[in-house]
């Protein structure tokens, strides 16, 4: 457009009057070219109109007023006056301008503002930086006004980002741990409650507890912060257990607002923390595990087992009795053969700090389902742990279990 | 200077048959190609460090052994009869009164057991150095039921001071067997550097009447080594002796091999009793005895009333 009406000024300028003629021509369809060639009388402007500030901005989900200056100077009849936006980086699924028109007031020497509204449009981007466009007055051919130049607006990224922290989320059985959440809201009018949900994988849904279900990002602008959830997983009979995993999730509210992005699901472990069969007295092993057959060795198809067993000075006087394997097999027995004991210590190991005794044993015991006593029972005595519940390692895994059960007696 | 003589008895050559009804081979062409071998289960025990052991091999003689003649030989039985081997020790004393002493001590082994001497089986001197053993004045022992004994293995608890059973995986002295002949006959100054543990084990309560007591000494860092172990007295007292100084703990169990100790068994040794082991480590020093140390142990085994 600006292309044409340069030639038709060059035009113009070669051929003398010609030239506003044409001009003129471009208001009426040159209906008047056969004038004569005397200045035309001057047009009074009616009207002066432009913008009240030199720019505008936005941040997404936000209206913004934009003030419009008037001056009317000989309106005989109010004045319906056009504005166009011109996108710039802004595109126009990014803003909405619902009414682009400003009323002026009829009038003769009166002068006023009104307002021109435009909403930002929120999205589900967060890193698209600031978008531009412009809003431009559209002359009315019927109403000789002055209109201002074009507004430069602003569209300012909104919305708000929440995610989970970036370090990896690992509980141990009877401890708590904190699951920091991070938000960044850049332009949130009001609280924001989000929900939050913890998805069983290899733990199961009573491995762990959260300590809430929601959490509330608070209003405001360009507000970066942190919240956090805490997970906790309850200590439980079993003592072997490999690392179960589980998942947090953010849940945003119903109906979803537009502008909340989540971050993704946070993957968290669960490791054993073994057991306290008494006070003072905790236990945790390695998944038993069936031997290999090695050099030197009478171990093949054993079954193998690390005990740590944590002793504090509370329980210094407790006695770790061994309650089976005592018998290989029945074919024994009947021969007469006294109750031996068939699990073998490996190795031991023992550490003391601060009062304490860790020790380490490294136990191998015939397992097979068809033994007598195929399973290892170790139960404490003294301190307080006299009655307390007895360990029970087998080829699934090691727990405490109720001692209730008469011992299997032999005839 | 203790002298043994291998006695030229026809069991060496004779062909056998086996626990299991197979014949098999002579064990040796001659008597005298055992030499070497009983010559290297004599050595296992006078190479102890800390013990003062002086004994030798002086070849083959001609003569029955295991007769009371006043000399000390090692034969072979003729047929398997239900044994590895067997010490027979003499004794006597002064009419007047006095301790007894052993005045000769005559092995035998069963056929099977002499064939294994010349085997490349790992455990082809057990026999051998466990009969030695006790010439020299040992009881029965056990097997140590700690560390590395990986094989369900069958063992006995002797009165102290003990002896391995003969069962082990290896040809290897036992620590049962370095300790209990360094407490006969100690080298050097060995028993002032020793310490002791002493104690008492009950069984709810009740005095635990001849329970095995053994030690597992913590060696360093996170190692361990089986120490010695002992008897208890009919009252259930123990005392562990020549302990390297440093941290012990300490095991109580029933004697597993009662045909070896029917005087205990006689005496009322308790066997319905679980095994069980103090956690807490025990510290030895040097020419110290420590005391003090109690366990109380469960009742329970097969066929006991325990109900847990």
């Amino acid at each position: 457009m600006s292309r044409f009406r340069l030639r038709a000024v060059v035009l113009a300028a070669a051929a003398g009057f010609v030239g506003s003629a044409a001009l003129s021509g471009c208001g009426d369809g040159g209906a008047t070219a056969t004038r004569a060639p005397t200045a035309p009388a001057p047009n009074p402007v009616a009207a002066v109109v432009s913008f009240g500030a030199a720019s505008a901005e936005a941040y997404e989900g936000d209206t913004v007023s934009i003030p419009v200056r008037y001056e009317a100077r000989s309106l005989a009849a109010a004045w319906r006056l056009r504005v166009s936006p011109l996108p710039g980086t802004a595109e126009s699924a990014d803003f909405s301008l619902p009414n682009p028109v400003v009323e002026i007031p009829a009038g003769s020497g009166t002068s006023g503002e009104v307002t021109l509204d435009l909403t930002a449009l929120p999205d589900d981007h967060f890193e698209e930086g600031t978008e531009t466009l412009s809003l431009r007055f559209v002359p009315d051919p019927a109403v000789n006004a002055r209109l201002g130049g074009d507004l430069p607006v602003s569209l300012r990224e909104g919305g708000v980002l929440v995610s989970f922290g970036p370090d990896p989320v690992a509980v141990t059985e009877g401890e708590s741990a904190a699951v920091p959440i991070r938000y960044e809201a850049r332009n949130l009018p009001s609280p924001l409650r989000l929900g939050l949900s913890a998805l069983a994988g290899t733990a199961a849904d009573d491995d762990f507890t959260l300590d809430g279900d929601s959490f509330v990002v608070p209003a405001g602008r360009g507000v970066t912060g942190t919240a956090s959830v805490t997970l906790s997983a309850p200590r439980d009979a079993l003592f072997s257990e490999e690392d179960e995993t589980g998942s947090l999730r953010l849940l945003p509210p119903e109906p979803r607002p537009p502008g909340v992005r989540l971050g993704a699901a946070r993957e968290f472990v669960v490791r054993e923390g073994g057991a306290s069969p008494c006070p003072g007295v905790s236990l945790r092993a390695l998944p038993p595990v069936v031997l290999e057959p090695g050099p030197g060795t009478f171990d093949e198809g054993l079954l193998s087992t690390t005990l740590t067993l944590t002793q504090e000075p509370s329980a210094a006087d407790a006695v770790l009795f061994q309650r089976s394997p005592y018998i290989l097999t029945e074919t024994l027995v009947e021969r007469g053969w006294p109750s031996i004991s068939v699990l073998n210590f490996a190795h031991w190991r023992v550490e003391t700090a601060g009062g304490a005794t860790e020790h380490s044993i490294d136990l191998r015991w015939p397992g097979e389902e068809s033994l007598v006593e195929p399973n290892l029972e170790f139960g404490f005595l003294g301190n307080a742990c006299t009655g307390a519940a007895l360990a029970t390692c087998s080829a699934t895994g090691c727990e405490l279990t109720t001692p209730t059960e008469s011992r299997r007696h032999l005839p | 200077m203790l002298e043994w003589a291998i006695a030229d008895h026809p069991g060496w050559t004779a062909p056998f048959v086996d626990r299991d009804g197979e014949s098999q081979p002579p064990p040796f062409g001659s008597a005298a190609e055992a030499v070497p071998f009983v010559r290297e289960a004599m050595a296992a025990w006078s190479a102890i460090p800390d013990a003062d052991l002086r004994w030798r091999l002086s070849g083959v003689e001609s003569g029955p052994g295991n007769e009371r003649d006043g000399r000390n030989t090692l034969t072979v039985a003729t047929n398997e009869e239900g044994f590895a081997g067997r010490a027979w020790w003499w004794f006597q004393r002064p009419f007047f009164g006095g301790p007894w002493e052993m005045f000769e001590c005559d092995i035998e082994l069963a056929p099977q057991a002499a064939a294994r001497l010349g085997s490349d089986d790992p455990r082809s001197l057990t026999v051998t150095i466990h009969e030695f053993g006790h010439c020299l004045g040992l009881a029965h022992s056990g097997r140590h039921p700690t560390i590395v004994h990986t094989s369900p293995d069958l063992g006995i608890w002797g009165e102290t001071p003990k002896m391995s059973y003969g069962l082990d995986i290896s040809n290897a002295l036992t620590v049962d067997d370095l300790v209990g002949a360094s407490l006969l006959r100690p080298a050097g100054n060995w028993v002032a550097g020793a310490g002791s543990i002493t104690g008492r084990v009950t069984v709810a309560g009740a005095p635990g009447r001849f329970l095995t007591v053994s030690s597992v000494r913590l060696v360093s860092g996170d190692t361990t080594a089986p120490g010695p172990g002992v008897f208890t007295d009919e009252d259930g007292r123990f005392r562990l002796e020549g302990l390297v100084p440093g941290d012990y703990l300490i095991r109580a169990a029933p004697m597993t091999r009662v045909d070896a100790h029917e005087s205990l068994l006689e005496a009322g040794a308790v066997l319905e009793a679980l095994d069980g082991a103090l956690l807490r480590p025990v510290t030895v020093r040097a020419g110290q005895e420590t005391d003090g140390v109690a366990l109380d142990l469960p009742p329970g085994r097969d066929g006991s009333d325990f109900v847990r």
